[in-house]
């Protein structure tokens, strides 16, 4: 019935699935794991207040990952904290604009905002641009001319990271970058003022909601990453003494 | 302030300024005065072109150029020199796009190259564009011939190529190009062709690196400058070529200007600005 | 709450789709085979109406736009007129299309990523700003990577080449795996959050 090659594989991710489910359910039944501080996520707070003394906009894109295959967990985190900040810029009566490329994102986000800012929303709170160049070359002239207080690059970022970060330095803005895309997260450090680097991003609903239910599913995540971590040493020690220790997920 | 120690600060104040310049003239100089700046092989290279080497004439090979007409400069000229060297070998070329672009950049590279008396529907056929992207991949491996009717409307049961396209095994090589991330393609086509090689912009070698190391893609070109080495393995230097000499120039600019804008900065801190 | 706003529909839609894709790859069965082939029929089938949708939604926006003379509305004369004439060309004449496309299209896109690529340079040289230990490195790996990328280096200097492999197969690759492990992690949570549905980032 199950693909002989696939046996394994289908046997280690039904054991993740219960690990999952054992953890979500009991952080919800009461017992949440305790997560460490994010000193980005602080940050947004910091940089949300410097818009409304400054009277200037707060721009945020997620870049052009989009809610599928790999991209979609920092997608998703991604809008989790578009929601959060919007909501905390509407409170202290900054304005938050969005500039999404994925055009599935936009009614997510004017939802978002339609709830932060209730009466106070405008639709040109969203932009939508319908390709990553596009999105650069709108973010280059936009923020040149808007000199934004505040620039928030947090998603499945691509290569507009580099343009994006430049755009938002060159304007003066403060910024925090979040990405788990390996080959933006050294542009994000090196150009952001705060970055949230690969789980960092994917923790970040977690931190910010302090919903059980994802502070339990990070809680298994982390169990899972010690086990692949125990797997790959105990690999290569095998390796090393001329045992293939691969064959324990074979059967 | 001394006349180096000048124009490091004025670099360094009005650097945007002078990148974009000097960005200019370095990309424009090769158009004109060709330099003809001699370029290493990488292995991964050889490796593509003996793979496509290999090939017998008539095999089936598949092949998607899935990127936007914008990133033509980062994978269209090393398309356009795998695309000649597939001709010339004389096999059969299944071109499905999972991007909406794809078809016309397909045709775009079949006007670009040599195609020798190869046959429409014969030789060669596109299929034109699926859409769902991975979804869309999923489905094409699952059954080919789920497409019904080519790029101008003939369908496939007419076309003599597709006759002997009974399932994606039928395919000795899958070649691709992607200028983003490449684990859609991969995850799809992986096992079920034996021989996968993209065509990937530069950027995202690090991405695809575990890949060719971990066999489930044989091997990838890097860019246009993998282009550039597979023309100069075919002997038929072209755009690839010639780009590089831009290329080549414009990043020894941007390291001397890293380094400028270093000393500029250290300066500063040191002086306690 | 109208029944069309419910949060549980994409829940369902989510949770039966996710089972029959997560079954049918691991499971060999004839009739498990068939709904996951009538599944993707489904989804390729979506994605040309989405592709439709698109077009509807577009003329709604431009359409709107130019009847309230809303700020830039001119442009969504240009947008009308570009659809038209490429919508015609495509039945009209194939060589029209081809040059419309070839001659006009890709050019003003490239142009456009060309434009992009003078902030990305000068991005990395803010990028490659020696601040910090970890900045030296980062701008160390940068400088021999780009020495990689520009062949003239390589050609005469052959320990270029060999360095920028190991560092392409041997630090990157192991983050890269680093980070494909831990993406696959998140998106197995992500999957069970909106299976459960305490994931509700995407319904908005």
């Amino acid at each position: 019935m199950i693909k002989g090659e696939l046996a394994s594989t289908f046997v280690v991710l039904l054991v993740f699935i219960a690990l999952y489910l054992y953890c979500i359910y009991r952080a919800v039944r009461g017992k949440p794991p305790m997560i460490r501080k994010v000193p980005g996520l602080d940050a947004m707070e910091e940089a949300i207040g410097r818009a409304v003394e400054m009277g200037r906009p707060i721009y945020y894109s997620t870049g052009v990952g989009s809610l599928d295959g790999g991209d979609m967990p920092m997608t998703m985190a991604g809008m989790t904290l578009l929601g959060y900040s919007a909501s905390l810029a509407a409170s202290r009566g900054a304005e938050l604009r969005y500039i999404a490329a994925v055009p599935q994102l936009v009614p997510i986000a004017e939802d978002m905002l339609r709830t932060a800012y209730r009466d106070a929303y405008k639709p040109e709170q969203i932009t939508f641009v319908p390709s990553q160049v596009a999105l650069m070359s709108t973010i280059v002239g936009t923020y040149e001319r808007e000199k934004p207080a505040a620039n928030f690059l947090l998603g499945a970022l691509y290569w507009e990271t580099v343009v994006i970060a430049e755009a938002g330095a060159r304007a003066g803005a403060m910024q925090v970058g979040g990405t788990g895309r390996l080959y933006q997260v050294p542009f994000v450090v090196a150009l952001c003022d705060y970055s949230l680097i690969g789980e960092e991003l994917l923790a970040a609903g977690a931190y910010v909601s302090r919903e059980p239910s994802q502070l339990g599913s990070i809680l298994a995540s982390d169990i899972i990453r010690f086990i692949t971590i125990a797997l790959i040493i105990i690999y290569v020690i095998g390796s090393l003494f001329g045992v293939d220790a691969s064959t324990i997920l074979r059967f | 302030m001394s006349e180096k120690g000048g124009l490091i600060e004025v670099l360094g104040r009005n650097y945007r300024q002078v990148i974009w310049i000097g960005v200019l003239i370095l990309c424009f100089l090769p158009a004109f005065v060709p330099l003809g700046i001699p370029i290493s092989i990488d292995k991964l290279t050889i490796k593509a072109y003996k793979c496509i080497e290999e090939l017998e004439p008539g095999d089936l090979v598949l092949v998607s150029p899935d990127f936007t007409p914008g990133m033509w400069v980062e994978v269209g000229p090393a398309m356009n020199a795998i695309m000649q060297h597939l001709f010339m070998k004389k096999v059969r070329i299944v071109i499905v796009s999972f991007y909406i672009d794809g078809p016309v950049l397909a045709e775009k590279i079949l006007r670009e190259i040599d195609i020798g008396d190869a046959k429409y529907g014969v030789d060669y056929v596109n299929l034109g564009y699926l859409p769902g992207m991975e979804t869309a991949m999923a489905a094409f491996v699952e059954n080919p011939r789920r497409i019904e009717y080519d790029y101008y409307g003939t369908p496939v049961e007419e076309l003599e190529i597709m006759k002997d396209v009974k399932s994606i095994g039928d395919f000795k090589l899958y070649i691709f190009a992607c200028v983003t991330w490449p684990d859609p393609w991969i995850r799809q086509f992986s096992g079920k062709v034996p021989k996968i090689i993209t065509v990937i912009s530069p950027a995202a070698i690090s991405l695809v690196m575990p890949y060719v190391s971990g066999g489930q893609l044989y091997s990838m070109l890097p860019g246009t400058k993998g282009g550039a080495e597979y023309e100069a393995l075919m002997k038929r230097p072209g755009v690839a070529t010639s780009i590089m000499d831009a290329t080549s120039l414009c990043l020894t600019f941007v390291m001397l200007l890293v380094i400028v804008g270093n000393i500029s900065y250290w300066r500063k801190r040191l002086r306690g600005e | 709450m109208s029944w069309v706003r419910r949060r549980e529909i994409p829940l369902l839609i989510f949770a039966i789709t996710f089972i029959i894709g997560c079954f049918g790859y691991y499971i060999e069965h004839p009739a498990m085979g068939k709904i996951y082939s009538t599944l993707f029929d489904w989804v390729l089938l979506m994605s040309n109406l989405a592709l439709g949708t698109g077009l509807i939604a577009m003329t709604l926006y431009h359409g709107k736009k130019i009847a309230k003379r809303e700020k830039g509305y001119e442009m969504s004369f240009v947008v009308f007129g570009a659809l038209i004439l490429m919508f015609v060309s495509c039945y009209a004449s194939p060589a029209s299309r081809e040059y419309l496309y070839a001659k006009i299209y890709t050019p003003a896109s490239i142009a456009i990523l060309c434009f992009t690529g003078f902030s990305e340079i000068s991005g990395l040289y803010r990028a490659f700003r020696v601040r910090s230990v970890e900045a030296f490195f980062l701008a160390l790996a940068g400088f021999i990577l780009l020495m990689h990328f520009a062949p003239v280096y390589g050609f005469f200097i052959p320990g270029v080449e060999k360095v920028a492999s190991w560092l392409l197969d041997n630090p990157a690759m192991g983050a890269s795996r680093g980070i494909v492990i831990g993406v696959a992690i998140g998106t197995i949570a992500i999957a069970i959050r909106v299976l459960l549905g305490y994931e509700k980032a995407y319904t908005g």
